[in-house]
């Protein structure tokens, strides 16, 4: 679910890069030192999950994360999806360079309501975590779709016609993302229950 | 000197008939070899069956090169393992050194 180069027109890529650059600031201002190696971690984890790959009928899509990446970093969310998606772009070839704002903003902004989200769901028991990370896993994907049709249709296309393909294509990554988002945080619960705290000091 | 004026005739004489022998029997070969290659063709329709046969092979054998081709483009585009490693070491590298920058302000501020 990436936007490639020259889809979007120019009006909407910069508005969408003066966005993405005006989160990331105030994303970068949320981060605490002691949570750079967390965010390092996370942001990797985000960079590769897009080369999972499921194979879905004549086409392929492919795990995304916005999920956990919002419910782990919090506010810092946006400023990891930004840097991943940076970085994709410049070594996969997914998306473009000039439509990295509306990527970003696709990605970066689920990222960010799944972390509120996810702080507000999550109790304090593992049931309720899982539940939580299910949640938000499939929210994330769904929203991102959303938004993708959104920014397509300031593009001149029909909302309704993009949204139905985006949203059709990717029900079986609402499911993946819901399972692997519940299970890396109900495991993460288990080992490491610190992480979880979304940026906010957790102990 | 005479003795070695007549064996360079000599040399030059069998060389010329050799030459004459081999661009004598050259077509005699070349017509062996058609005859032994297409023992079949004796009239049109026997070459246009073999005509189609020909075919038929060259076409399958472009379609399997066009596939292999198309599956190689495929893979090219697909990143490959020093991408993933150079991409994750990349954003290691970033937050190393925010770190280290954030932890040399702390230090220089703890140190005024």
């Amino acid at each position: 679910m990436h936007i490639s180069d020259g889809v979007l027109p120019m009006s909407v890529t910069l508005a969408s890069a003066v966005v993405t650059v005006a989160g990331v600031a105030l994303s970068l201002r949320q981060v605490r030192n002691e949570e750079l190696p967390k965010i390092a971690v996370v942001t990797s984890s985000f960079f590769v999950a897009s080369l999972v790959h499921l194979p879905f009928g004549p086409t392929s899509v492919h795990l995304i994360l916005p999920g956990v990446v919002g419910a782990l970093l919090g506010p810092a969310s946006f400023l990891s999806i930004a840097l991943g998606l940076f970085l994709q772009s410049l070594l996969f070839q997914f998306g473009g360079l000039t439509a990295l704002g509306a990527n970003a903003l696709m990605m970066g902004l689920p990222a960010l309501l799944c972390g509120l989200l996810f702080q507000s769901l999550r109790g304090t028991t593992l049931v309720r975590h899982g539940i939580a990370g299910a949640v938000c896993g499939g929210l994330g994907t769904l929203l991102a779709a959303l938004i993708l049709a959104a920014l397509l249709a300031l593009a001149g296309e029909d909302f309704f016609g993009v949204a139905k393909i985006a949203l059709l294509a990717h029900i079986p990554v609402f499911f993946v993302e819901a399972g692997v988002s519940a299970f890396a945080v109900t495991f993460l619960f288990r080992v490491k229950p610190e992480l979880l705290a979304g940026g906010r000091p957790g102990r | 000197m005479i003795i070695g004026q007549g064996k360079g005739m000599a040399w030059q004489v069998a060389l010329l008939l050799a030459l004459c022998w081999l661009l004598l029997s050259l077509p005699a070969v070349a017509e062996e070899k058609a005859a032994a290659a297409s023992p079949s063709v004796e009239s049109c329709a026997d070459l246009a069956a073999l005509f189609v046969r020909q075919e038929e092979h060259t076409s399958r054998e472009l379609r399997q090169l066009k596939r292999d081709l198309a599956a190689l483009s495929q893979k090219l585009e697909e990143p490959g393992t020093s991408e993933i490693f150079g991409g994750i070491g990349y954003i290691f590298g970033i937050f190393g050194v925010a770190a280290y920058v954030a932890s040399r302000r702390r230090d220089g501020g703890r140190g005024n």
